[in-house]
C-alpha cells in the first residue's frame, strides 16, 4: 500500500472538470485508489463520491494505491495530482 | 379619473452573465413532473430499457459535447464530458438498478428516485460550487427521462423569440435549448456564477441574473423587465427613462455583436490573400476570455505582472503553472506568448522590495531587473515550461539594449530546463524573443535577430524612448507620435532584421491597431499584430479591407 498527501490549490477546489480528470486517469490503473479528507473517504473511479468530499483550497488530501502495481500506479496519481491541482 | 401612477419596481440579484436585457418575462417550470411509482412485470425488460435509455444519452451528449466545442468554445464542450461522466458514474447507476430491482418497478421512476438521491447530496453541500452541480445531476436525469420517453420532452419551447426566461434555476442543456430559440435574458430564484447554466450563459453571451431570492416572485408572465447582468438590477415594468438609458446601450452593443458575427470567425487576410495574425495583449488571465470571443487568433502578450500585484507574497512555480495552464487549455492550438515580468519600481507592486529611483522608466526593470534577480526569472521560466508542454508557448523579454542581457536570459532558460529534466518533470520547449522596445535594440537588431527565436516590436516602446516622452505626462504628451520618422525607422530595421534572419516579427503597442499604420506594417511583412481584445475585429475589417 502506498499513500501520499496532497494539499488543493486550485481556488474552486477538486471543482467538476479536474474531478473528471480524476476519475478518467485513476480509472485506467490496476491499483484501488482511495482518497480520504477529514475521515471520509471516497473510491476515487467514482465521480459523485469524489466530488461528495467537497475538497475545497487549502486542504488536505490522502491518496491510498492499492494493488500489484502501486508502485507505478501511485507515480502517475502523484504526476495527475502536480500537474492538476 | 386619475390613472394609477406608472410604478417601476428595482429587484437585485447576483450579476452572473454580463450584459442588458429588456423584454417580456417568461416564467418556466423547472422541474419535469413527477412520475408516480408504477409496477413492472419485468423489471429485467425495465432494466434493459433503462440501459438504452443510459447509451442514448451518452451518445447525444458525445454529440453535443463535439458540437458546442466547437461551435462555443472548449470550456463548453467541458461541461457536457462532465455530464457524461456522471451519467456513467456507478453509484448512480447502482442506485437506479436497486430501485428498479427492489421495488420491481419501471425505469422512469427508478431513474427519478436515483435522481433525486443525489440531487439531494449536492444541494445539501455547504459549498456554493458543489451545490451548483445539483442541477447538473437534475439535467442529465431529464436526459435520460427525455431518452426513455420522447413525449415528456422536460423543455416546453420558449414562447417569443426576445423575451426573458424566468426559472427557480436553469439546466446546462436547458441554457443551451434557449438560447437557439432567441432567449434575451436570464433571471433565475437560485444560482451563481460557478454554476454551469451561468458559465454557459456567459459564453454564449447572453445576460443573466441569479439570486433573486424572495424578490422572484415579483416577476409575473409577460411583465416587462430591463434586466443588467452588469450590476445585478432587475427592473420590472421600467420607466421611460431607464428604457431611454438602456435601449441606447442595447443599440450600441447590437452594432458591436454585428461586427462580431460577421468578422470572428473569418481568417485576418488582405483581398490579394496576405495574412497576418491578429494577436490579443493582455494584462490579466480574466481577458482571455474576451480575447477569445473577439476572434482573437492567439496571445501575443501576456503581461504578466498582475500576478505580483495587490499581495503580500510572490507567487510560486506552481501558482504560476496553474495560471498559464488554465490559459493555455482555454487556448487550445493557439499560441500564447508570456512576457517575462517586467518588475521594477515603476511597477507598483508591494510583494517585492525596490529601490526609491529618480527615473523608474529608465531604471532596473523589465529584462535588467529579472538577470538582477535570477530566483524570480528561474521560477516563472520553470512554470512556463512546465505549462508549455504539448502546448506552443513562447516567452518575450522586455527592455533589451544588449545581445549580451539576451544571452543570460536564454542561459536562464536553459539551467530551468536541466533543472526540470534532472527533476524528471515534464515541459515543452518554448521559444525566446526579444522585445525590441529600446532604440538600442532596434538598432542592433541584425545582431540580436541572430540569438532570438523571434522579435516583438513594441512601438511604444520605441516611441516613448526614440522621443524621450513620457505619454502620461500631459504637458509633452503632444510631441508622443508613434508615426515619427524616426519611430518607423526603427520598427523598419526591427522588423527587416527579424525577415532577414528568417523570425517572426509581431507588433504591439497603440500603433498596431491603428489602421493608418497597417500599410506599413504588411508591406514590412510581418507576421503579427498584438492588440487589446476590443480591437480585434476594427483590425480585420481594415485588413480585409486591404488590397
Amino acid at each position: 500500500m502506498k499513500t501520499f498527501q496532497w494539499t488543493m490549490q486550485d481556488e474552486l477546489g477538486l471543482h467538476a472538470r479536474v474531478a473528471g480528470e480524476l476519475v478518467k486517469c485513476v480509472s485506467q490503473l490496476s491499483s484501488k485508489v482511495t482518497l480520504e479528507k477529514g475521515g471520509k473517504t471516497a473510491d476515487a473511479t467514482r465521480l459523485f463520491a469524489v466530488m461528495a468530499l467537497c475538497v475545497r483550497q487549502g486542504e488536505v488530501v490522502t491518496v491510498t494505491v492499492e494493488g500489484p502495481d502501486e508502485e507505478r500506479d501511485c507515480a502517475v496519481v502523484q504526476d495527475f495530482c502536480s500537474h492538476n491541482f | 379619473m386619475k390613472m394609477p401612477e406608472h410604478q417601476m419596481h428595482l429587484i437585485r440579484g447576483v450579476a452572473t452573465s454580463g450584459g442588458v436585457a429588456m423584454g417580456h418575462v417568461h416564467l418556466l417550470r423547472h422541474h419535469p413532473r413527477h412520475i408516480a411509482f408504477t409496477e413492472a412485470a419485468d423489471p429485467e425488460a425495465e432494466l434493459r430499457r433503462a440501459e438504452q435509455a443510459r447509451d442514448k444519452a451518452r451518445r447525444e451528449l458525445q454529440d453535443l459535447g463535439e458540437t458546442s466545442s466547437r461551435e462555443i468554445g472548449p470550456e463548453c464542450g467541458q461541461i457536457f464530458l462532465i455530464h457524461q461522466m456522471m451519467l456513467d458514474d456507478r453509484d448512480y447507476w447502482d442506485s437506479v438498478v436497486r430501485v428498479i430491482r427492489a421495488r420491481r418497478t419501471c425505469a422512469e421512476y427508478a431513474v427519478q428516485q436515483a435522481t433525486r438521491q443525489f440531487t439531494a447530496m449536492f444541494s445539501g453541500m455547504e459549498d456554493t460550487y458543489m451545490r451548483a452541480r445539483m442541477a447538473d445531476v437534475q439535467d442529465i436525469g431529464n436526459r435520460l427521462l427525455r431518452a426513455l420517453n420522447q413525449a415528456q420532452a422536460s423543455f416546453p419551447p420558449f414562447p417569443e423569440k426576445g423575451g426573458v426566461a424566468a426559472a427557480r434555476y436553469f439546466l446546462p442543456s436547458q441554457v443551451l435549448e434557449l438560447c437557439a430559440q432567441g432567449v434575451q435574458g436570464f433571471l433565475a430564484q437560485e444560482g451563481s456564477r460557478s454554476s454551469h447554466a451561468a458559465i454557459l450563459a456567459r459564453m454564449l453571451g447572453v445576460p443573466a441574473v441569479s439570486a433573486l431570492g424572495a424578490s422572484f416572485s415579483r416577476l409575473f408572465n409577460g411583465c416587462t423587465v430591463i434586466a443588467d447582468g452588469f450590476t445585478g438590477d432587475v427592473l420590472i415594468d421600467p420607466d421611460d427613462a431607464s428604457r431611454e438609458t438602456y435601449g441606447a446601450f442595447l443599440r450600441a452593443e447590437k452594432g458591436e455583436r454585428e461586427l462580431v458575427g460577421q468578422l470572428s470567425g473569418l481568417p485576418s487576410q488582405t483581398r490579394g490573400g496576405r495574412r497576418v495574425a491578429i494577436l490579443a495583449g493582455i494584462w490579466q488571465p480574466s481577458d482571455l476570455d474576451l480575447a477569445l470571443r473577439m476572434g482573437a487568433e492567439g496571445v501575443g502578450l501576456y503581461r504578466t505582472e498582475s500576478l505580483f500585484r495587490d499581495r503580500p507574497d510572490i507567487p510560486g512555480e506552481e501558482e504560476q503553472m496553474r495560471v498559464y495552464r488554465s490559459m493555455v487549455n482555454l487556448l487550445g492550438d493557439r499560441p500564447l506568448t508570456v512576457c517575462a515580468a517586467s518588475l521594477g519600481a515603476h511597477s507598483q507592486i508591494t510583494c517585492l522590495p525596490f529601490d526609491e529611483e529618480q527615473n523608474p522608466a529608465m531604471g532596473l526593470r523589465g529584462v535588467r531587473y529579472s538577470l538582477r534577480h535570477p530566483e524570480l526569472l528561474r521560477t516563472q521560466l520553470r512554470a512556463v515550461l512546465r505549462a508549455a508542454e504539448g502546448r506552443s508557448v513562447s516567452v518575450t523579454f522586455p527592455m533589451v539594449t544588449s545581445a549580451e542581457e539576451f544571452r543570460l536570459a536564454r542561459a536562464a532558460l536553459s539551467r530551468a530546463e536541466d533543472e526540470l529534466r534532472a527533476e524528471g518533470l515534464p515541459f515543452g520547449k518554448v521559444p525566446l524573443g526579444v522585445m525590441i522596445g529600446t532604440p538600442a535594440a532596434a538598432l542592433i537588431a541584425e545582431e540580436l535577430a541572430r540569438e532570438a527565436d523571434f522579435f516583438t516590436v513594441s512601438m511604444n516602446g520605441l516611441t516613448q524612448f526614440a522621443l524621450a516622452v513620457d505619454r502620461a505626462n500631459q504637458s509633452v504628451s503632444t510631441i508622443y507620435d508613434y508615426r515619427h520618422p524616426a519611430v518607423i525607422e526603427l520598427a523598419r530595421r526591427a522588423v527587416f532584421a527579424a525577415k532577414n534572419a528568417g523570425i517572426p516579427a509581431v507588433i504591439c503597442g497603440d500603433a498596431a491597431a491603428d489602421p493608418l499604420m497597417l500599410g506599413f506594417f504588411l508591406g514590412l511583412g510581418v507576421d503579427a499584430l498584438v492588440v487589446a481584445p476590443s480591437s480585434v475585429l476594427e483590425l480585420r475589417r481594415a485588413v480585409r479591407a486591404m488590397q
